[in-house]
């Protein structure tokens, strides 16, 4: 075995990494001769692959101290009612989906299906725009208005809160951050591209609004809870996909 | 070990099996607005999240942020948890998603290329001289681009599909980031 650097160890390391994902064939079947007789590459494949197990076994990291206290105290009470129970089971077959439910679904699954598709389109065309968002989405709750008792205690409150409005808040900070980044990257976009992702925004943002409207007239329904919910993240998938493609431009 | 979500899978499915039948009873409780349940998941699961945050963000005080973050996020769409995979993937999932939002967030902010900084620019990058150097803080120094692909693949199981879909970008450009951070990594552990 040598050490020496040879033509063949440039080839070697590029398909090292192929290799190590277990691809095989004649050029690795080379591949695996030139270890066998390079102990430059050798050494790297090993060092490689040990970093690799390595980091598969990594235990655990503790942080130096318990987060749970700055945790309870941003917890939002359910709101009353909030039977959470009856989505984590309402697929099951002893709960068939009654005909009210049914209608309640196809009536509000337009929203959804709107989003969906723009969605689609908006991450298919690999766009970029800045968040035209009509529908003032409100802001995260300072902490100076959050309760000051413990964090258990603001769980145990049962005053009633709007389903919606809890929904906003929680997706508030990350769509105002990511909107801030596209808004930031809007100047070296092209304006066609602007102009369609934010068509696509305004749709997302009407789903919205209408599905917030039908949570805040039935605020108990799981449904339009989750809808408001897949709404919201299908926003934020979007946002994100973008941003990141962004980088790119 | 790190959460790792294939494996997750396979381990529970012996011991835990979640399904839209069997959701272990603190999920269902926490689901359901019992602080003491959701509490004690804080408890069973946090080290995972907090494990994934510091070795994708490579920053302690933001690292505790962001598992905050997490745990508030997941409190909030606890209800719409429906047993359709193991409840360790799915808060792993979201734990990812918020993860990923922040550093993209921090690095717009910073640097919009910091990952994509070359080897040499990594190689002058100075580490304490003669300290040793650890894997994890190996981890710790490697850029952006190439930490995210090498704690998601390497650390926590993802395939090079899933990580495309995660970051945006296609499964050969996660492998080619994934042999760079090893390849770095070396280096660093090298010195």
């Amino acid at each position: 075995m040598t050490g020496e650097r040879t033509k063949d160890c440039g080839r070697a390391e590029e398909l090292l990494a192929d290799w190590m994902e277990g691809e095989s064939g004649p050029e690795f079947t080379a591949l695996e001769a030139h270890l066998a007789t390079c102990s430059s590459c050798s050494a790297l494949a090993e060092d490689l692959r040990r970093i690799a197990t390595t980091a598969a076994s990594l235990p655990d990291i503790t942080p130096p101290r318990d987060l749970w206290p700055e945790i309870a105290m941003r917890l939002t009470p359910r709101q009353a009612g909030y039977v959470a129970g009856a989505v984590l089971t309402r697929h099951s077959a002893s709960h068939p989906v009654s005909s009210t439910r049914r209608f309640r679904i196809e009536r509000w699954r337009a929203p959804l299906a709107a989003a969906a598709a723009v969605l689609v389109v908006a991450t298919g065309a690999l766009l970029v725009t800045r968040s035209g968002d009509n529908a003032p989405v409100p802001t995260a709750a300072a902490p100076s208005e959050a309760p000051a008792a413990s964090g258990e205690a603001i769980l145990a409150s049962s005053q009633p809160v709007n389903s919606a409005q809890l929904l906003s808040q929680s997706y508030a900070a990350e769509i105002e951050a990511l909107t801030t980044i596209l808004a930031n990257d809007r100047g070296i976009l092209d304006t066609a591209t602007v102009g369609v992702l934010r068509r696509n925004l305004e749709v997302i943002d009407a789903a919205i609004q209408e599905s917030r409207q039908a949570l805040e007239q039935d605020p108990a329904s799981e449904l339009l809870t989750e809808q408001l919910n897949v709404i919201y993240d299908m926003k934020l998938e979007m946002l994100r996909r973008t941003v990141i493609l962004s980088s790119g431009a | 070990m790190a959460l790792r979500p294939q494996q997750e899978t396979s381990q529970l499915a012996t011991s835990r099996p979640d399904s839209a039948l069997r959701i272990e009873p603190d999920v269902r409780g926490a689901a359901a607005g019992d602080a003491d349940a959701f509490q004690r998941l804080y408890r069973r699961y946090m080290p995972r999240v907090y494990s994934l945050c510091v070795r994708m963000l490579g920053d302690q005080a933001e690292s505790e942020e962001a598992t905050q973050d997490v745990f508030v996020r997941l409190w909030d769409k606890l209800p719409l948890y429906r047993g359709d995979s193991a409840f360790s993937t799915w808060l792993h999932r979201l734990a990812v998603n918020v993860v990923l939002s922040r550093m993209k967030v921090r690095g717009t902010e910073r640097n919009r290329f910091a990952g994509e900084e070359t080897l040499e620019q990594v190689s002058l990058r100075s580490a304490p001289a003669g300290a040793a150097m650890d894997l994890e803080a190996a981890i710790a120094m490697l850029p952006a681009g190439a930490r995210r692909v090498f704690v998601l693949h390497d650390v926590e199981g993802y395939t090079h599909e899933e990580i495309g879909d995660l970051l945006g970008i296609s499964a050969g450009g996660s492998k080619a980031q994934l042999h760079r951070a090893r390849v770095i990594l070396r280096k660093t552990l090298d010195r």
